[in-house]
């Protein structure tokens, strides 16, 4: 590693199962990118790669080997040469590549043949930003095992999926709930019709959401529950923020809603100014509840 | 025995695409609905079973969810039986900076601060704050103090620490405003090396044993 940028970390698919003793899940923000990079180079979907923010990223290769770059597009050089995202490229040995800032959205991955061997915690390889579980964040000069086990390079023949977006505007959708009802219907109103900004708080953790203030109804404090991934929860502050790949395994604020699960990439690429719309996914009063005969 | 659920569950709703939530009675030990969601077929299609202190949330196939949500309401679980779990016997040397302190705010002596810290059986109560951190309740009232009134930027990993009703040992190093009275003498409860990492589990009886 000649320069991690703001931040590079190894993400795989995460530490799912351990949420009960306060393991927070990591894994890649945009876990369509991480998957897409590993395919071009024959990996497994979940194998862990090298995770970029906003460019600014060298490494040198120290043996040959196939890689591949998706997610936040970058200007990358093999040496002199431009290099093609999502497609595998051949590095040989003592090769540098370099990426700059992306055009748009902001995390970026770095996939390689055989993947980032690093010991794994607790069955994952993935830096845990938040609890300091799994590997350090990368620093200049370090130096990472590539594993043997990769499969042939191969260029999909599927059509690819973007999270990352050039719009400046997104409509995002969400289910209501659980703690939908902490709020009131005027309240829930304004949070689905109101245009929201991404603020410019980047971290793994969550996405800060600016724009009207949305107050609860109750003035109890909610006991600490297990939350889902792309939870939206609201602090008395009354911005909301949404809960993304490193969030904590429980909260203690209500969670007005829920972001689908095919936008929460989406949301993670979202460059801050970017404004955010939020579409229920159905309408009622906030939650989905079991009745008596057991249906929803 | 068993106990008929009706009651105990407030609702059961879904959550996202890939979640559910229990909400139980203030009566119900969320630990009991947490070992019936762990025993039920659907299980292995879970990723994430984590009780609270009144809810019971669950990550994974949407399927199982509608199954175990279906189930919960007429579920009927094992009680707790108070003999489950091991006994853990932690040594520790009592050397925290603030056991002085501790020792003038209850108003015991130091020695009788050691005394009656060690000579309590604790059961580990719930996991959370930090990755591993399990919370041994219950601190005998006389050492109940609240936490300090501004952390501690960092509390080296080992740390044996108390505040309101519970004692602790800090997994990690991390941030802290508990009170900490000792050290961990002993080999890690928190392992993420090991299967599985936790080398204490909800219920079990922990003691803490004096190395001078």
């Amino acid at each position: 590693m000649l320069s991690p940028g703001p931040q590079a970390t190894i993400q795989d698919g995460g530490r799912s199962g351990h949420g009960h003793l306060g393991v927070p899940r990591a894994g890649a923000m945009d876990p369509l990118a991480l998957s897409q990079a590993n395919r071009l180079v024959g990996n497994p979907a979940e194998t862990a790669a090298i995770e970029f923010l906003l460019g600014g990223f060298t490494i040198r290769f120290t043996e040959a080997a196939s890689f591949s770059l998706t997610g936040a597009p970058v200007a990358a050089y093999l040496g002199p040469t431009p290099v093609s995202r999502n497609r595998w490229t051949y590095a040989r040995p003592g090769d540098v590549l370099t990426a700059g800032p992306p055009a748009y959205g902001l995390w970026t991955y770095l996939a390689v043949a055989g993947g980032i061997d690093v010991p794994p915690v607790l069955s994952s390889r993935s830096t845990d930003s938040l609890s300091g579980l799994g590997p350090p964040p990368l620093a200049p000069r370090d130096v990472l095992p590539v594993g043997s086990g990769g499969g042939t390079p191969a260029v999909p023949s599927d059509v690819f999926v973007e999270n990352a977006s050039a719009g400046r505007r997104l409509e995002l959708s969400f289910h209501w709930g659980p703690r939908a009802d902490w709020f009131t219907e005027e309240t829930c109103r304004t949070f689905r019709t109101a245009t929201w900004r991404v603020s410019s708080e980047v971290d793994r953790v969550a996405a800060r959401l600016t724009g009207p203030r949305l107050p609860h109804q109750c003035l109890e404090q909610l006991p600490t529950e297990g939350v889902h991934p792309g939870s939206i929860q609201v602090p008395p502050s009354g911005q909301p923020l949404v809960f993304l790949a490193n969030h904590p395994p429980t909260g203690g604020y209500p969670v007005i809603g829920v972001l689908c699960e095919r936008d929460l990439g989406r949301m993670a690429q979202a460059a801050p100014g970017t404004m955010v719309s939020m579409r229920a996914t159905r309408a009622g009063d906030g939650t989905r509840r079991m009745n008596k005969e057991g249906s929803w | 025995m068993t106990e008929p659920a009706s009651g105990a569950i407030t609702s059961v709703r879904r959550v996202g695409d890939r979640g559910l939530l229990i909400e139980l009675a203030e009566r119900v030990d969320a630990h009991r609905v947490a070992a019936f969601v762990r025993d039920h077929p659907c299980a292995p299609e879970l990723t994430e079973v984590i009780p609270a202190a009144r809810t019971v949330f669950l990550l994974g196939r949407p399927s199982a969810l509608d199954r175990i949500g279906r189930a919960i309401p007429t579920a009927a679980w094992p009680e707790v039986d108070e003999r489950r779990g091991k006994t853990v016997v932690v040594p520790v040397r009592y050397d925290g900076p603030d056991l002085h302190e501790v020792a003038e705010r209850t108003g015991l002596s130091v020695r009788e601060v050691v005394r009656r810290h060690s000579g309590t059986e604790y059961r580990v109560a719930f996991f959370g704050f930090a990755p591993g951190q399990a919370f041994f309740s219950a601190l005998p009232d006389v050492l109940r103090v609240p936490r300090r009134p501004s952390p501690r930027v960092r509390v080296p990993s080992g740390s044996v620490a108390i505040a309101n009703e519970f004692t602790v040992i800090y997994p990690l190093d991390s941030p802290g405003g508990w009170n900490l009275i000792g050290t961990r003498a002993g080999p890690p409860l928190w392992n993420t090396q090991a299967q599985p990492p936790n080398a204490v589990d909800v219920g079990d009886r922990v003691v803490f044993d004096e190395v001078r």
